[in-house]
């Protein structure tokens, strides 16, 4: 096979700006275990699965030196723009070689309700891609008694109390801490959705 | 900034309070009152809820959250227990440093540590245990590097570590990492930074393998820049090696840690013992010998980073410590260009130079090497307005320099675009060989094409590797809207030629990447959608003679000379200068009449355009541009004798 050459240098050389860069960043690590859980859905082998997420990153890489900056579209949504088209195809398809990128994929593309529901499915994807990484980030900046009367209370549905008791925290902190992660978190998340 | 003042009441409900409280970015202790009236007062607890989110916000946080189906590991990250579970396997000095914390009232803390809040464990360095902890007077995640009981017995060592502490500290500079505070008077001398969420450089290094140039560049750049910094305040950092570059997660910023500190307790212990803690392949040659250490020796081992960056690899290797030390003071490592060919030629010149075994040849400053590094970084992301810098153009061997002088010091502008396409391996393309009968031209008479390519008006020129299609496979050489085009066929006798075509795209990349060529990607889809192949493009700037150097260069480096199958060309268009006359073409003639206008002598060879070619009277081939009429001739260059089109083609 023929393997391409360093094309991370080639892309990297493209995306210019800080911004941008950062965006891409993001970008990958959100959308591959998106592109992954989608595609575990619909039958796929774990690594098909991971080679499919794999792919359409390196197909939307590849369409990446066709945004034109003056276009007034920003980068971050020209990109996701460009995946939401390359995933539906690939998942809808289920076929991990050959996937369309790009606007021009937009003609070939039929909008049939099996695709649409891909796309809806992708937004919703991304968004609690979005609220994982925030929960990550924000984990690690509060103390582990902070994050353990949010988790406890909200993601395991205790009581407030009983997350008191078993911390040993008064009631007030229980409440302070999970209502703090809570604000914390949707900065966070407003933060990678790159509308900050 | 936040409402610590002790101005609201103790007692009572205070919204406003309330909402300062959840948009502070950290809290203080002062706070219990407020928590305290949270405690009994629960219409203040649903302000607070109210204001920290909808029903709907909290409702988003608890679905969200639960880990489902074909959640991979590491978006279950957030949930798992990665703080306190660190395994029992700890290394001793780990173990020595949290036996000696006291105990913390948190049943998942590890200890304390002054006022400090031991959460887990980052790391173990040279001279101590680096630990993460919380800040409480501000509720922050904070690193806090721990000497090593074994060494703060050590009076000498104890006082060395906080004077050096207390010099690092002073260092302000994005990318040194900031101390906040340093302790030597304790049991256990201790420094505390800022925590930094990402991983080392050696991580990336592991992971990854050799980095893009760019990234080579701009980690360098950063690194050499801090160097610059701390190197102004008169310290030396020792210790320059990938393992004590920090990379932040989701920010481009690269953080030298470790600041004058990791071999400060002790130079000697290195060369009397042998073996130290930590790797010495990144050491510089003095360190190496136990010499006297100054800010050129972190420029040496700076280079040693860069070469690991380039190749994956450090620059001296050996089973022990010792063996790597001696190989440090006597040998030259391999060229980096023989590791990793794609590195450019510069890159390499300025790595062997910052590597030089005599400090007084390597680099004058750090300041010096950012200001290289930042430039080389903004031609490699820019080139047609960032020449490479002379200084490093200067210290490439005397053939290359001379063309790239060229190349990026020409006056008239002339765009090259090369451009590789290269299909994705499907068998059905590769069966067909070329069946337009054309006429191969030797290698060696490429010069006198490439000076009728140049005379093309169009800004730019294409080379392109691969034409996709059942019947052509060749790489061209093209000015971007037409012109004289060169082929060269990819195609083998036998059935190899894919695996010719991939010889092609490695050594045109070597060519192009030896010259520093920047270069674009785009791909190529077929009418289904599918995607048929990548094209890469290539631009440099300079003078038409420049440029037909370069493509000279890239033709003889891509093709040997000496591989008389690889050496054939054909040779497409006409120079693309010419246009149309409105009404008027070109007189087609059959190919006796054409020959015999050629034997004439009034005609010039023009070019070739598809399947045909193209004679020009001489009169009219010295105005400039030319307008096609019908005193321009053609004819089908299929069914020429190969002899005839041959001694056409040599008589422009």
């Amino acid at each position: 096979m023929t393997e391409f050459p360093d094309t991370q240098s080639l892309l990297l050389a493209n995306i210019q700006s800080l911004e941008n860069r950062e965006a891409w960043a993001e970008f990958v690590q959100i959308y591959r275990p998106v592109v992954y859980r989608m595609a575990r859905r619909r039958g796929m082998q774990d690594a098909d699965a991971q080679d499919l997420s794999q792919d359409v990153l390196v197909r939307v890489s590849k369409a990446i030196d066709r945004w034109e900056p003056q276009s007034g579209i920003r980068f971050r949504h020209w990109l996701r723009k460009i995946a939401s088209n390359a995933i539906a195809t690939a998942v809808t398809k289920s076929k991990p070689r050959g996937i369309v990128v790009g606007l021009e994929a937009d003609h070939i593309l039929a909008e049939t309700p099996e695709v649409s529901a891909a796309r809806s499915e992708l937004d919703a994807e991304c968004f609690r891609e979005r609220y994982l990484r925030a929960a990550t980030i924000v984990k690690v900046d509060v103390s582990p008694v902070t994050w353990a009367a949010f988790e406890q209370t909200v993601v395991q549905g205790r009581s407030c109390e009983e997350a008191a008791e078993s911390l040993g925290k008064s009631l007030g902190t229980i409440y302070a801490a999970r209502s703090r992660i809570l604000k914390r978190l949707q900065i966070e998340v407003q933060r990678l959705e790159g509308d900050a | 900034m936040n409402s610590s003042e002790k101005d609201s009441p103790a007692a009572g409900c205070d919204l406003q309070r309330i909402r300062d409280f959840l948009n502070s970015d950290h809290y203080h202790l002062q706070e219990s009152d407020l928590l305290a009236h949270l405690d009994v007062c629960s219409s203040c607890r649903d302000s607070l809820e109210a204001f920290a989110g909808e029903p709907k916000h909290w409702d988003q946080a608890s679905k969200l959250l639960q880990t489902q189906e074909f959640d991979q590991a590491s978006n279950a990250d957030f949930s798992a227990a990665t703080n306190s579970g660190e395994d029992a396997t700890q290394p001793v000095a780990v173990k020595e440093v949290l036996d000696l914390l006291v105990p913390s009232e948190y049943p998942n803390h590890l200890g304390r540590l002054g006022a400090y809040e031991v959460t887990g464990v980052v790391g173990v360095g040279g001279m101590g245990v680096v630990l993460k902890a919380i800040d409480p007077s501000l509720d922050r995640v904070v690193a806090v590097k721990v000497m090593s009981p074994r060494l703060s017995h050590n009076e000498n060592a104890r006082k060395r570590f906080a004077r050096e502490a207390k010099a690092a500290a002073a260092v302000l500079h994005p990318n040194v990492i900031p101390i906040h505070s340093v302790s030597s008077g304790s049991t256990l001398p201790f420094l505390v930074m800022s925590y930094i969420r990402g991983g080392s450089l050696q991580k990336r290094l592991d992971q990854d393998g050799p980095l893009p140039l760019v990234e080579v560049l701009r980690i360098g750049s950063q690194i050499a820049s801090g160097l610059a910094a701390a190197h102004e305040q008169g310290l030396v950092h020792r210790d320059i090696k990938p393992e004590n570059i920090l990379l932040e997660e989701g920010v481009e910023r690269v953080t030298i840690t470790d600041f004058g500190l990791a071999r400060s307790v002790d130079d000697n212990t290195i060369t009397q013992m042998g073996s130290i803690a930590g790797t010495p392949q990144y050491m510089s040659p003095e360190q190496a010998r136990g010499e006297q250490l100054d800010q050129q020796s972190d420029l040496f081992s700076l280079g040693s980073l860069l070469y690991a960056l380039c190749t994956g690899r450090p620059p001296f290797r050996d089973d022990t410590s010792y063996g790597v030390m001696r190989k440090i003071i006597d040998e030259v490592p391999a060229p980096i260009r023989k590791l990793s060919p794609e590195t450019p030629v510069w890159m390499a010149a300025l790595v062997e130079q910052l590597m030089a075994k005599r400090k007084e040849d390597r680099f004058a400053s750090a300041k010096e090497v950012h200001a290289l590094l930042d430039a080389c970084l903004s031609h490699v992301q820019q080139p047609s307005s960032n020449p490479i810098p002379s200084k490093l153009v200067n210290n490439q061997p005397s053939n290359t320099k001379k063309k790239l002088m060229k190349v990026f010091i020409g006056i008239g502008l002339l765009l090259l675009a090369m451009s590789a396409t290269f299909i994705q391996l499907r068998s059905n393309y590769f069966n067909s060989k070329l069946t337009e009968n054309q006429v191969l031209h030797r290698l060696s008479e490429v010069d006198g094409y490439i000076d009728l390519m140049m005379q093309s008006r169009y800004e730019g020129v294409f080379l392109n590797l691969g034409s996709i299609g059942k019947d052509n496979n060749y790489l061209s050489l093209k000015p971007i809207e037409g012109g004289v085009e060169l082929r060269f066929p990819a195609y083998d006798t036998d059935d190899f030629w894919n695996k010719r075509q991939a010889k092609y795209v490695d050594r045109l990349m070597a060519a192009a990447n030896s010259l520093a060529l920047p270069s674009s990607e785009k791909s190529e889809l077929e009418n289904d959608g599918s995607v048929r192949g990548i094209n890469y493009e290539y631009r440099v700037i300079g003078d038409p003679e420049a440029v037909a150097h370069t493509i000279k260069r890239v033709i003889t480096e891509t093709f040997q000379m000496d591989e008389t199958a690889e050496c054939d060309f054909t040779f497409n268009n006409m120079p693309g200068s010419y246009s149309t006359r409105a009404g008027q073409k070109p007189r087609e003639l059959s190919n006796e009449d054409f020959v015999r206008e050629f034997a004439s002598g009034n005609y010039l060879y023009m070019g070739e355009q598809k399947a045909s070619v193209f004679l020009i009277p001489k009169d009219m081939a010295v105005e400039k541009p030319v307008t096609l009429d019908s005193k321009i001739l053609y004819t089908d260059v299929r069914t020429l004798d190969p002899e005839d089109v041959k001694r056409i083609r040599s008589s422009k």
